[in-house]
């Protein structure tokens, strides 16, 4: 009788668990989601989808390179957006939001390398199509790893180099309080992730959709290899990188006609433009979408227009230069006053300029990155600084130079580069100093080198809930 | 099986044998006070469960089991006889008068008490105490009834949600509402709807059903709820017939309401805006007289045709309610029948509320020892608004404050006028009449019972329950209200469906005094709803339907959840020689809601009490009719959390227009219940005769509370909501009710007071979680507002100062500025009343009855951020404003709370969230007042009548507050913007019975 009526309470309690499991239906648990090849490869792009946010390159990380890099400045038409980031008045409670959306990203990535790692017994499921998609995920993970270093550390190259603080290497994501470990340690991580990347990345993307330079692709993964390298210094490494692209033939230099807006007929708001390798994609569609929180609306007049250019650099081209067009005013109200052009709205939307397209890489940085590393000591076959430096001339209008030094290449970049986020870490990796000429503020026209604000501080709430943190000297 | 069926077939044959060897006794039962025959009352055989009622004539006959020595006659409103059994088989019985009230029924969880018996803390409204008032729900007319217990709204639209809080508010991120209660079964509560600004699932009962409301406070009433009891318990229980003659009654009803304006607040006449307006261009330098100016206000303005646009969007609401209720029955079955019709216009257009209904419970003895019910309400709701709770532009009061009054209503034509720049071309009227947004609902609720006596003092019952609410709503913009004149539609379709069963088994024994109850129970919950949603643009204006917008332009969204509850529980009654009470119980839920490692979980509680009034050393003193003294300690636990919250999952992303999946939260398999300890003493006394009352203590802890703990980044989230913050609620309540007259005029009056105070005991850590214009601080009350201290205007220059608060350890250093971005935020005060209560009296004279009911709260602060707007010192200077700012500084010496206006004034003197628009929301409130005669008895047998009454009732007569903005009362947080105010009613009624 005993056991019967103990038989019978454990089926009714067993009937009670069943009963009491209620599963959401319209999302899916973690696991579930990435018990599938099609389930990891969603969980990639959903870390690609974060690379639009606001915080990242859908605005903040671009902006503050040239804010405080000195391309851009506060204009006339100011809400009181970025007045922090263009005074370098940054602090722990006022920081960059990359570290949360970069960490997120991670997390997404290291979710989907966790299982792959595991391995995954799918029927048609093929070893090499999870070692693409890990490929995939590495390269956003090093990606991601290399802009935090870049936004939050000291450059690598500079003062005490590889044992200065970095981030947190998270390869496994948990509720954890990890420490921060070293600069070398963190660009380790990268140059791994990015050759794991470059070794298991198609030359072709691996998604679809309506821009297929929005995907990573060896040529990707290379690319930013040859940028990561000359961020480390490693000079024949990122020369040897930069040629591997330029010598594929996919990506052709712009012209001089090319060089202007959509409207006109050019490149600048187009999608999978010649010279992209790869970019971030703009929709509406996108869950990232910004709305009026994107890098267009916040350089241009007609949106909100807070972010303006900066003579110091638009007085560098001369008047035959191509690139000095991408420039414009705003009559009758602002005749005096420049914004830039590079984020025009979008051919495809009608030049909404709620949407746009993000560089990441593209090919004019690539001879500008073989050139600097030639000009360091690297040797390529067949490749001087000069012609690298005057590919770029010839097809921007601009005097092609009889020699080159360092200072030249520079100020390419500078010219070149100019709006798409590079700035700003360009004087801090080659250690110079900020000055500014056109500047309209109260406090910090000039930063030197070093400094410690090259470094921008440890958001307060990461220091408040991580007691493991450690933040970065002088904030 | 078979031999279980034997087995109780044995056990009931041998408890009828038993019965057939009683004795037989007869009489009848009259009213001390005029010796007429009392019909219902009861008359149980004590200790036992064998029991009759009096029949229409007063009289009964009942067979009592060999060995009872003793019948207890009870009836409601009359105290209790216990008379011996001699040898007569003759007993008659004269009952008098109970105003202590003391065997009152009190209905509290699974089952029944009295006063004298009960351990809890319980709050009870009777029926014939809500009967008149004109709302439309029964929730809302229990504001100040109830000690302790704070009724509110954010809305005075007809039929919009309650907001109940017992004895302070209990979380921060969990609900904090009560759980309702009715004829045993859960019920939703609150909004349910889809595009409407709010709604009420409660309306769907209809007040006049209701036969009594208890309200469990403490842990010893309300802890055997388990899971769900920790904000407390509301108990509705729904009318049943009684034996003897039908009784058809119909009542009906009509009124008008307006706003409730008791402190004249306003929008400015033309005269007061252009004299403003003129002040301002004086104050920035300008000439109003000067033609070129682009702001030129001459006084020659006022010669237009002008406009009231608060006169234009609002009007007398009316309310109508009809209803007709059959009840009656015989030994075997009783049945109560209610039909109702109601409709409700708000006092602004295109905002009403229309409801049918109609309620049938059947009871039935299928034989002595076997019964079983069912309890069937149908209901059917039409609840049409117009976007208000927030600033839209079609807000119609937002909108009456803001137009310029020189604005034309209409056109020549006589088409709404769509040309209104300063009010982004939107015509509130022309949105009321054009623009659809409604919410139409079906709701069905069925319940049914079997109960089985197998033996006598042992119960089976088992209580089961099919809730099914079916909503459709719209939300439809017409080209006529729309500048850009396009068509756009929204619909939704939702289901809600909630089955419940019951069940029960309750054992009774007396002997030598000693009185067990037992109770044991199983019981299980299973809900689900879904929504469907489509966004149809530029649909055809003939054919405002989905089908009309192209496949491209509909857009549809789906959303569902579900959630199940398992509960085991059992309570144990016990006492002795009723002088010494002992009730515990426990409860072990089962919630889908929680984590795999916390899934289940027991509660439980012990309410013990003492009735001092039946001890020999008080039993001669005749004062005293009730002296008891009781206290209790439980633990009940809050499961009001989103139905999939310790899940980690993954949801849909797009990037590129490919789809992707990403992380919403992280797994969280520890998450559990909100815990609430409480403890309760209290006294209660009834002297003679005349007075009664309550005064108790209560301490509520709140633990595992649900805090959104930040994590670090690099978990990849930025916060996981842990079962990890404190809080308390400690309080004093008070209650006495005093029978000063009760002869040919009767006249009561009671008073009942509660003071809570609340405080944060740990945030996980945080000193403090702002949100919003609220702050949430260890050590301080759990709301308070966080807002800009505004230190007046400076009777020199007529600017706004401010207070700088330098050091953040010290509040009372403070720096004058006249920069709004140099002022500090502060704790300015809490929206929490520090005391709040009712009082009520009723006088009656030969059928002529006047009841008041009174409701207050002291020490609550209000926050009317919409003045940022309306009282804008001219920063709206294109716009009217409120007469607020009538008193703004005009000259050098003047002191003042209103800076002087500017020209699309900069100065920030109207900041965002500042001290200067917060008020003292203390207000004290006729809520109600209720004339009514009955028509003498002699008269209306005549018309062959039982019942003629004619009454006149209104609700929030008056009320007396010191806030500038119509009406005080503004929710639990005072946070609400571009709210409905409240309004007045006034109806007179008719109320038949035959």
């Amino acid at each position: 009788m005993i056991i019967v009526g103990t038989v019978a309470l454990l089926v009714f309690l067993t009937a009670c668990e069943d009963f009491l499991y209620r599963e959401p239906r319209l999302s899916q648990t973690t696991e579930l989601t990435l018990s599938t090849y099609d389930g990891l490869m969603a969980g990639v792009v959903g870390g690609y989808e974060r690379l639009y946010n606001t915080f990242w390159y859908g605005r903040d990380f671009v902006v503050y390179a040239d804010l405080k890099g000195g391309n851009a400045k506060i204009g006339p038409i100011s809400s009181g957006r970025y007045v922090t980031e263009y005074l370098w008045n940054n602090t722990p409670n006022a920081t960059a939001w990359l570290w949360q959306e970069a960490y997120r990203v991670i997390a997404r990535v290291n979710n989907v390398l966790e299982v792959i790692e595991e391995g995954i017994d799918e029927p048609g499921v093929e070893q090499e199509d999870l070692d693409a998609l890990a490929a995939e995920a590495k390269f956003l993970r090093g990606l991601a790893y290399f802009d935090l270093a870049r936004m939050f550390c000291q450059p690598i190259t500079q003062g005490a180099g590889a044992s200065q603080l970095g981030v947190p290497v998270v390869l496994k994501t948990e509720n954890a309080e990890p420490a921060r470990n070293t600069l070398g340690e963190v660009y380790d991580q990268v140059v791994q992730d990015l050759l794991d990347a470059e070794a298991g990345l198609p030359l072709n993307p691996m998604h679809g959709g309506t821009d297929p330079k929005a995907w990573a692709t060896r040529y990707a993964a290379e690319a930013l290899l040859a940028r990561v390298y000359l961020y480390m210094g490693q000079w024949q490494n990122a020369a040897d990188y930069a040629t591997k692209v330029i010598s594929s033939g996919k990506f052709p230099v712009y012209t001089a006609a090319e060089y202007t807006t959509w409207d006109n007929g050019g490149v600048w708001g187009t999608d999978a433009a010649p010279e992209i390798i790869f970019e971030i994609y703009g929709a509406e569609g996108n869950s990232s979408h910004n709305n009026w929180d994107g890098l267009a609306y916040i350089s241009n007049p007609n949106g909100y227009g807070d972010v303006a250019a900066s003579r110091d650099v638009y007085d560098l081209y001369e008047d035959t230069d191509v690139r000095k067009a991408l420039f414009r005013n705003h009559p009758p109200d602002y005749v005096d006053a420049l914004w830039y052009l590079k984020y025009p709205g979008k051919a495809s939307v009608d030049g909404s300029i709620r949407v746009e397209n993000i560089p990441v890489l593209r090919i004019s940085e690539m001879y500008l990155i073989r050139a600097e590393a030639l000009l360091n000591g690297a040797s390529v076959s067949g490749a001087t600084p000069l012609t690298d430096v005057n590919m770029i001339r010839n097809n921007r209008g601009a005097t092609p130079l009889g020699s080159v030094a360092l200072a030249d290449v520079y100020k390419e970049r500078r010219m070149e580069l100019c709006f798409e986020g590079h700035q700003l870490f360009d004087l801090a990796r080659t250690g110079r100093s900020l000055t500014r000429t056109d500047f309209d503020g109260a406090v910090n026209k000039d930063i030197p080198f070093p400094d410690y604000r090259w470094a921008l501080p440890i958001p307060q709430q990461e220091m408040d809930a991580n007691e493991n943190m450690e933040q970065n000297p002088g904030y | 099986m078979k031999r279980l069926t034997i087995l109780l077939t044995l056990l009931v044959s041998v408890s009828l044998g038993l019965q057939a060897q009683g004795l037989q006794i007869t009489g009848s039962v009259i009213s001390a006070e005029d010796g007429s025959p009392l019909p219902g009352v009861s008359v149980v055989v004590k200790g036992t469960t064998v029991g009759t009622v009096t029949d229409f004539d007063g009289n009964y006959s009942i067979t009592v089991p060999q060995g009872a020595n003793t019948l207890v006659f009870s009836f409601v409103g009359m105290r209790t006889q216990e008379v011996a059994i001699g040898e007569s088989a003759i007993l008659d019985v004269v009952m008098e008068t109970d105003a202590v009230r003391m065997d009152e029924v009190v209905v509290i969880g699974y089952g029944t008490s009295t006063r004298e018996a009960s351990t809890g803390s319980v709050g009870v409204v009777q029926s014939d105490e809500i009967q008149d008032i004109p709302e439309l729900s029964f929730d809302k007319m229990l504001a100040g009834k109830v000690a302790g217990v704070h009724v509110t709204s954010q809305s005075g639209q007809p039929g919009a949600a309650t907001q109940m809080r017992i004895r302070g508010i209990s979380s921060l991120n969990a609900g904090t509402e009560p759980l309702y209660i009715v004829d045993g079964i859960p019920v939703m509560s609150g909004d349910h709807t889809y595009f409407t600004n709010t709604g009420n699932a409660l309306a769907s009962i209809n007040p006049n059903d209701i036969e009594s409301i208890s309200i469990l406070k403490d842990a010893a009433a309300a802890s055997i709820y388990g899971s769900r009891a920790a904000n407390g318990v509301v108990i509705i229980t729904t009318k049943s017939g009684a034996a003897g003659k039908s009784k058809v009654n119909f009542k009906a009803s009509y009124g008008i309401s307006s706003l409730a304006n008791d402190n004249n607040f306003d929008i400015l006449t033309p005269e007061q805006l252009v004299d403003y307006r003129r002040a301002a261009m004086v104050n920035s330098g300008m000439d109003p007289d000067d033609p070129s100016n682009p702001y030129y206000t001459p006084y020659s303005l006022l010669e237009q045709p002008m406009n009231n646009w608060m006169k234009a969007v609002t009007r007398y609401g009316n309310l109508q309610d009809y209803e007709l209720s059959v009840s009656g029955g015989d030994d075997k079955t009783r049945h109560y029948t209610s039909a109702a019709y109601g409709n409700n216009e708000g006092v602004f257009y295109g905002v009403d509320f229309k409801k049918y209904q109609l309620r049938s419970n059947i009871d039935h003895s299928i034989t002595d020892r076997l019964r079983m019910g069912v309890k069937l309400n149908a209901y059917h709701s039409e609840q049409n608004d117009v976007a208000m709770q927030s600033l839209y532009y079609v807000n119609p009061i937002f909108a009456a404050c803001g137009i310029l009054p020189w604005t034309p209503i209409k056109n020549e034509d006589g088409t709404y006028n769509l040309t209104i720049p300063e009010w982004a071309n939107s015509n509130p009227l022309a949105t009321a009449e054009h623009d659809d947004q409604w919410e139409y609902q079906n709701n069905l609720m069925g319940t049914g019972y079997v109960e089985w006596e197998p033996i006598p003092g042992l119960k089976f019952k088992s209580n089961n329950s099919i809730k099914y609410i079916d909503g459709e709503g719209r939300r439809y913009w017409s080209p006529e209200a729309d500048f850009s004149g396009t068509a756009t539609l929204q619909t939704s379709r939702t289901k809600y469906r909630g089955i419940t069963t019951s069940n029960t088994a309750t054992y009774t024994k007396y002997f030598n005094n000693h009185n067990i109850n037992l109770l044991a129970g199983f019981e299980a919950t299973d809900y689900k709803e879904n929504d469907y949603y489509i966004y149809s643009r530029n649909v055809d204006p003939n054919i405002p339907f989905p089908n009309t917008s192209t496949a491209a332009d509909d857009e549809g969204d789906y959303g569902e959840s579900d959630f199940a509850l398992a509960s085991f529980f059992g309570i144990l009654d016990y006492n002795f020689d009723s002088r010494y009470y002992l009730r515990a119980s426990i409860r072990t839920d089962g919630s889908s809601r929680f984590g795999a490692n916390n899934r289940w979980g027991t509660f439980y509680s012990v309410g013990l009490s003492w009735n001092l009034h039946n001890e020999a050393f008080l039993e001669n003193i005749n004062a005293i009719n009730l002296l008891k003294v009781r206290a209790s300690y439980g633990i009940s636990g809050n499961d009001r959390i989103g139905d999939y919250e310790h899940w980690g999952v993954y949801s849909s992303r797009e990037y590129n227009s490919v789809s992707g999946m990403a992380p919403d939260r992280p797994a969280n398999p520890d998450l559990t219940w909100e815990l609430n300890t409480s403890y309760n003493a209290g006294v209660d006394f009834g002297l003679f005769n005349r007075v009664t009352g309550t005064i108790e203590y209560y301490y509520r802890l709140t633990s595992d509370m649900l805090l959104d703990v930040p994590l670090s980044y690099t978990s990849g989230f930025a916060s996981l909501r842990q079962n990890v913050g404190e809080l308390k609620n400690t309080g004093i309540e008070a209650l006495v009710n005093v029978n000063l007259l009760s002869g040919t005029v009767r006249w009561n009056v009671g008073a009942n007071i509660a003071a809570n105070r609340s405080e944060i005991l740990d945030l996980a850590g945080q000193d403090e979680i702002i949100s919003g214009r609220l702050i949430h601080r260890v050590g301080e009350s759990l709301y308070n507002y966080y807002l800009y201290d505004f230190a007046g205007v400076n009777p020199v220059n007529g600017e706004a100062l401010w207070y700088n608060h330098p050091n953040p350890d010290d509040p009372d250093e403070k720096v004058l500025t006249n920069l709004y971005s140099e002022a500090t935020k502060i704790i300015a005060g809490s929206p929490e009343p520090k005391i709040l209560g009712g009082i009520n009296t009723d006088l009656s004279w030969n059928g002529l009855a006047l009841s008041i009911n009174l409701e207050y709260k002291y020490g609550n602060k209000v926050s009317v951020e919409e003045l940022h707007y309306l009282a804008s010192d001219g920063y709206w200077f294109g716009n009217n404003q409120v007469n607020t700012v009538l008193d703004y500084w005009k000259e050098p010496g003047d002191i003042t709370k209103t800076p002087k206006p500017l020209v699309y004034n900069t100065t920030n003197s109207n900041g965002y969230y500042n001290t200067r628009y917060m008020y003292d929301g203390s207000y004290l409130r006729i809520k109600n007042v209720t004339l009514s005669y009955s028509l003498p008895s002699s008269i209306v047998s005549k018309i062959k009548l039982a019942n003629l009454r004619i009454y006149g009732s209104a609700v929030n007569a008056y009320t007396f507050h010191n806030v500038d903005f119509w009406d005080p009362e503004r929710g639990v947080s005072g946070l609400e913007f571009g709210m409905y105010p409240m309004s007045k009613s006034f109806v007179v009624g008719l109320d038949l019975t035959f």
